[in-house]
């Protein structure tokens, strides 16, 4: 062995002893054990994983490195240049979700590359210069979450689903909140977990009233939810399928085991709402919302902040009721993330061949 | 590639070889089982200028990005591996360059598996003849994994009429399979077996008492190995009056076993969620200590039996039933599908779970 190998060898071994690079014996880099990648979350260098599949949540240290420039470049036929990239056919790619980490302007994409038993985890990010690199998630430093194992003096665990599929993580501070939908129970639990992860997760059962269904629904699933305070009170406003939106005070979640939110909009059947962010615009703030069938809807702040202060909805009322929303002119928006303070990162798809692309948009033009 | 992987490359490689002087030979080696990877003979030391595209080389436009893997040299050989499995079916092409005039280029189709159609719908649930007009839930339990993400496009539910009932599932785009992928949970729109609510007028309710619904699944539904299924599936139900009363557990029969090796049986007055029955119920020796077991659930969902993996002891024993346990239109033990949660009851005997006393007698137990 000449004297570079060894060199090379000793700094391999030092670097897996430090946890950062896994190698099975014969000096194979190993995956993390993670069966699935889907929603993310960006934060200080972090990115935020759920796995659903392996009910762990994956907090991946891929750093954030440089300044982000003014612009991004956009980048067509997204899909086709990942699945070559990954060695499959665009059919067989399947984008998850999309965070941004605005100080670097780096797109991160979590992907499924097929849909059978050979069905893996990717991780893609595409930089500012428009260029796409695989983010190899055997080279990545990484500490995880077990959502599933529940502790025995948890009570509120008991009820937790045998798998549940990770729907939208927030950091708020120092705990992630976790959304889920189990594939059993039509449940709708909040998950909290203290960030860097250390203890168990603290789980809360969310109820609405669903005023297009005129009925309580402890049941209904999260699908996305947005961090917002609201009259000085830290909240979460979450989106739920045929579409509610509702508020929950994060002080009064930290001490329920139950609680129950305030609804203060319906905004119609058949849909699943997909990602919120918020959006500045002349002074004015909006929740930009996407949805499946519903097109991308603009609500303005003021609208919320005045639903909030009104009692919740208690009765069947129509499919706009609450909030007063205008039509983004967007188009079949797949995955949104905020770039910049001023600048959205939209994924879409284009009507023309089907292609997803990728580009940054100024907010004063949505 | 990046330094952490040049690193690591160069460590696992042996160095310093003595470079054969034979024609350059490209190929594609290895197997379905191991995996497939690129191989480069006779082109001497050094690193070689070698990538693998999808497609056929008639498909290489420049354009094309080319397939992630990991390049070592051994002995004069170079092996590029890729970093996803070649996937069965596609089409690679391999290209080693030297110069402008020494070029190879080898194409190769990764082999499909065998293909031999072996999975099968083992059973459906509920595994009854009638559901009721707000069934909450259906699941798909397959004899092996199946593909994810293609459930909407070989699965249909059809009215007596042999009408499509478009959008009766509630979550069309998030699958949920169970970890092994080899059960699918379908869960109904709540707005839409609710009566006399936006949903359901405008969209119709997709189950209507005194009609039938007919599930039906498309053998051409690819399984975990991309193989079809070996037959296709139908279950046709008829559809009753709606459930809106919770299971009384006062009508349950517990049948303790007659003999150690027996089991203990439940049954029920009403077939409840198969799935929850199954992790639901938990058996307890008198000392507090969780039994450990095998459920089964069987006669229509109406029979719940457990038998545990050490034969019985004498002794008294507890059945934990968890509150959350639901008929087939999600009605707990504790409460209504639609009633609201109610913070007074937290705690009372209606939130606990229920206990259930069996006991073996000396003479039973031998």
């Amino acid at each position: 062995m000449n004297k570079r190998v060894l060199t090379w060898c000793i700094a391999a071994a030092i670097a897996v002893s430090l946890g950062w690079i896994y190698l099975d014996e014969e000096g194979t880099l190993v995956d993390p054990p993670m069966r699935s990648i889907g929603a993310l979350e960006f934060a200080d260098g972090v990115l935020f994983a759920g796995d659903s599949v392996g009910g762990t949540l994956y907090a991946l240290e891929v750093g954030s490195a440089g300044t982000a420039p003014d612009e991004f470049q956009a980048v067509s036929n997204l899909d086709a240049k990942i699945a070559e990239m990954l060695g499959t056919t665009s059919s067989e790619i399947f984008v998850k979700d999309m965070a941004a980490d605005s100080k670097s302007g780096v797109a991160y994409l979590s992907i499924m590359r097929g849909g059978g038993n050979d069905a893996a985890p990717a991780l893609m990010k595409v930089t500012p210069d428009g260029q796409v690199h695989h983010v190899d998630l055997a080279q990545v430093a990484y500490t995880r979450h077990d959502l599933t194992n529940a502790p025995d003096d948890d009570p509120s665990e008991r009820r937790n689903p045998r798998s549940m599929t990770i729907t939208d993580i927030e950091l708020l501070g120092d705990e992630l909140f976790v959304a889920g939908l189990s594939n059993e129970e039509f449940a709708s639990v909040m998950r909290r977990v203290r960030w860097p992860f250390a203890s168990a997760s603290k789980a809360t059962g969310l109820e609405i009233y669903h005023g297009a269904h005129a009925q309580y629904e402890t049941h209904a699933p999260i699908y996305t939810f947005l961090p917002l305070v609201l009259d000085g009170e830290q909240h979460l406003l979450a989106g739920y399928l045929c579409t509610p939106l509702a508020t929950f005070s994060v002080e009064e979640m930290r001490g329920a085991d139950r609680m129950r939110g305030k609804t203060i909009a319906e905004l119609g059947f058949g849909n699943v709402p997909i990602d919120m962010v918020l959006l500045e615009q002349n002074g004015e703030q909006y929740v930009l919302m996407t949805n499946s069938r519903r097109g991308t809807m603009k609500i303005p702040m003021s609208d919320i902040r005045a639903a909030q202060s009104k009692p919740s909805i208690e009765q069947e009322v129509g499919p706009r009721t609450g909030v007063d929303y205008e039509g983004a002119p967007l188009g079949l928006v797949v995955q949104i993330d905020k770039l910049r303070a001023d600048t959205l990162l939209i994924l879409e798809r284009m009507p023309e061949n089907g292609a997803l692309r990728l580009s940054a948009r100024p907010s004063e033009w949505i | 590639m990046t330094a952490a992987a040049t690193l690591i490359a160069a460590a696992v490689s042996t160095g310093c070889a003595d470079p054969p002087a034979d024609k350059p030979e490209l190929r594609f080696v290895g197997d379905s089982e191991t995996g497939w990877y690129v191989e480069l003979t006779g082109v001497g030391a050094g690193e070689p200028n070698l990538e693998i595209y999808t497609g056929t080389p008639e498909q290489l436009d420049g354009q094309r990005l080319p397939v992630i893997g990991r390049l070592t040299l051994d002995r004069g050989v170079a092996r590029w591996r890729p970093r996803y499995r070649l996937a069965a079916g596609q089409t690679y092409t391999a290209v080693w360059w030297r110069d402008d005039d020494e070029r190879l280029v080898r194409a190769f189709t990764a082999p499909r598996r065998d293909g031999a159609a072996t999975t099968v719908v083992r059973a459906v649930y509920p595994a009854v003849e009638t559901v009721p007009e707000n069934l909450l839930r259906l699941y798909v339990q397959f004899s092996a994994p199946m593909s994810r993400g293609r459930a909407r496009q070989f699965l249909e539910l059809v009215d007596a009429d042999g009408n499509v009932v478009s959008g009766a599932f509630v979550v069309p785009e998030q699958e949920l399979w169970s970890p092994d992928g080899d059960r699918l949970t379908l869960f109904f729109d709540p707005g839409r077996i609710k009566q006399d609510v936006g949903p359901n007028l405008a969209l119709g309710a997709p189950l209507r008492a005194g009609q039938t619904i007919t599930l039906r699944v498309s053998a051409d539904w690819p399984d975990g190995d991309s193989a079809p299924l070996a037959e296709g599936f139908e279950r046709t139900w008829i559809v009753g009056p709606a459930d809106r009363s919770r299971p009384e557990a006062a009508d349950w029969t517990l049948s303790a076993p007659a003999v150690p090796e027996a089991p203990v049986e439940l049954w029920l007055a009403e077939p409840l969620d198969h799935a929850l029955l199954e992790r639901l119920i938990t058996v307890e020796s008198s000392s507090g200590e969780r039994v450990h077991g095998r459920s089964l659930v069987s006669d229509g969902d109406r029979r719940w039996a457990f038998t545990p993996d050490e034969p019985w002891l004498p002794g008294a024993y507890l059945l934990r039933v968890d509150p959350a346990l639901e008929d087939l239109a999600g009605n707990s033990l504790s409460r209504l599908f639609d009633q609201p949660f109610d913070a007074e009851r937290v705690g009372t005997p209606a939130m606990a779970p229920l206990q259930l006393p069996f006991e073996l007698d000396a003479g039973a137990a031998r």
